[in-house]
């Protein structure tokens, strides 16, 4: 594999990143780029992604970069069985504050990186899941903006909903 | 950065992980979070029978709009609904027939609502039984045998349904609902049916295939023009003639609809019904049937496309398919459980 085509990318601070073709073709944005253009000798801008952003965005590209095409079969019986379960590494790769985290979710959905996407959102997800509504407020500082009564309301059109 | 500064379409892939279920006991966050959440939460309704009974007219708009998988996961639960009822309005209960009325009521307003459920793509009936094993002697409830459910089985034609299941194990029903389902079955995906009464009948219906087994390029007869045959999509159908969970004293078989077969001589229909419809329809790449033999009531499944019957294991639902592995005693069963005087048949 010596001699792969290596692709330079620049982050939205003037960061550059030397990576294999490959490696920058995890992102379906940069690999549609890179087919248009041919070869490219000149660094590829990201100006919504910055250096520490990009960074690990890299580093899972390269530790995913030989990993099959995911097959996205979404009218699938499994569709309504999804899982948050995820691999090992990846669950260490996401242990990063609630800002990098939506950072790295940002930068994936714009590079169109799915798989990425999926591991950052069923992060997400499993901060949700088990917790009350007060809980979810605290782990992601929101405000309830319902006045009581409205409150009330929404609770009576689902009543029906609690012993499912 | 806020959660509320991602995308919406990122929060909504968060949340569909996240589940219908849980979505909906945590809509009330904020008034940003219900608004994503909502339609979400209804995408995926899964009503037991007293939610079911207690559901207002007034959420029926909400759910046409947005429901995608629809499941009733029914079992008798007189006693916890009497005692709530008990608690709401305090000298009011109700007595078991008259939960049954309600429940039944209810039933009929579902078969009004899903053709009007445009997003509908999965449909879940499952009437669980309520066998208690500490109590084994006590009869079986048929909580639902005043209903039938001929109705709701003719609406399927009229919604865009794919995955059907339809598990009547744990109540008898009124009505045979065999020619309705096979009507349905052609348009949809996948299937998945145990009922206490089934028969061939169910595997009988017509749709439009043509050599590659998809697209319909034949110009319709006469008679096909006044009465379109639709085109055949049906990929998977899974069917379990074994009811052993109903009841573990009689071990329970499906009996036929009309005659008085059950066990081995109804699973033998079946399979001759399902090998004949899997070779009209190519589209079919898995067609099943699943039958539980003696004395250790292992699960039995026989595959009608490649004519190979196997053992399947018991952690495994039946309803979602397991290709199992090679039955040992594989020669016992073809010499003595086909036959028709095979003695647990024939117990009735």
């Amino acid at each position: 594999m010596s001699g792969e085509e290596m692709i330079t990318l620049k982050s939205s601070d003037d960061v550059s990143f030397t990576v294999e073709r490959s490696v920058a073709e995890r992102s379906i944005l940069i690999k549609h780029l890179l087919e248009d253009l041919g070869t490219s000798t000149e660094p590829i801008p990201i100006p919504n992604v910055n250096e520490p952003v990009l960074n690990k965005v890299i580093e899972w590209s390269i530790h995913h970069k030989n990993d099959p095409p995911s097959t996205d079969d979404n009218d699938s019986e499994n569709n309504r069985r999804r899982t948050t379960d995820i691999d090992e590494w990846d669950q260490k790769f996401m242990q990063v504050d609630q800002e990098m985290l939506f950072e790295i979710i940002l930068a994936a959905n714009y590079l169109d990186i799915k798989p990425l996407l999926d591991v950052g959102c069923k992060t997400v997800a499993n901060m949700i899941k088990g917790k009350s509504p007060e809980e979810i407020r605290k782990t992601f500082n929101i405000q309830n903006d319902f006045t009581p009564e409205e409150e009330d309301q929404i609770r009576r059109e689902n009543e029906w909903a609690e012993d499912r | 950065m806020p959660l509320q500064a991602l995308p919406t379409e990122v929060v909504c892939m968060i949340f569909r992980f996240v589940g219908a279920q849980q979505l909906l006991k945590n809509i009330l966050v904020c008034k940003w979070w219900y608004n994503i959440a909502e339609p979400i939460a209804l995408e995926d309704i899964v009503l037991s029978a007293d939610a079911l009974i207690k559901l207002p007219k007034e959420a029926h708009d909400r759910l046409t709009s947005y429901v995608q998988s629809f499941t009733l996961d029914l079992y008798a639960a007189r006693d916890e609904f009497a005692k709530q009822s008990n608690k709401n309005s305090p000298g009011q209960t109700i007595t078991s027939i008259e939960w049954s009325e309600a429940l039944v009521d209810q039933l009929e307003n579902v078969t009004e609502l899903l053709p009007r459920c445009n997003r509908l793509k999965s449909f879940s009936l499952r009437l669980k039984t309520q066998f208690d094993p500490s109590n084994p002697l006590i009869p079986r409830d048929d909580y639902l045998s005043l209903w039938s459910p001929t109705k709701l089985v003719d609406v399927f034609q009229a919604t865009n349904l794919l995955h059907l299941v339809i598990d009547t194990c744990g109540s008898e029903i009124k009505g045979h609902i065999c020619p309705g389902i096979a009507l349905s079955i052609p348009s949809l995906r996948s299937v998945r049916l145990r009922m206490q009464r089934i028969c061939p009948r169910i595997l009988t219906f017509r749709a439009a295939v043509t050599q590659d087994g998809h697209s319909n390029t034949l110009p319709l007869s006469k008679a096909e023009q006044q009465d379109p045959i639709p085109l055949a999509k049906i990929e998977s159908i899974i069917i379990n003639t074994s009811l052993k969970e109903s009841d573990q004293f009689s071990w329970g078989y499906s009996q036929h609809c009309t005659e008085s077969k059950r066990g081995w001589d109804l699973f033998d229909d079946m399979v001759t019904a399902a090998t004949e419809i899997a070779k009209q329809f190519p589209t079919l790449k898995v067609m099943r049937i699943l039958c539980h033999k003696h004395p250790w009531l292992e699960m039995i499944t026989y595959d009608c496309i490649s004519g190979s019957k196997m053992l399947i294991s018991e952690d495994v639902g039946w309803d979602w398919g397991d290709d199992g592995c090679a039955d040992p005693d594989d020669e016992e069963i073809s010499n003595q459980g086909f036959s028709s005087t095979d003695s647990e048949s024939s117990e009735d």
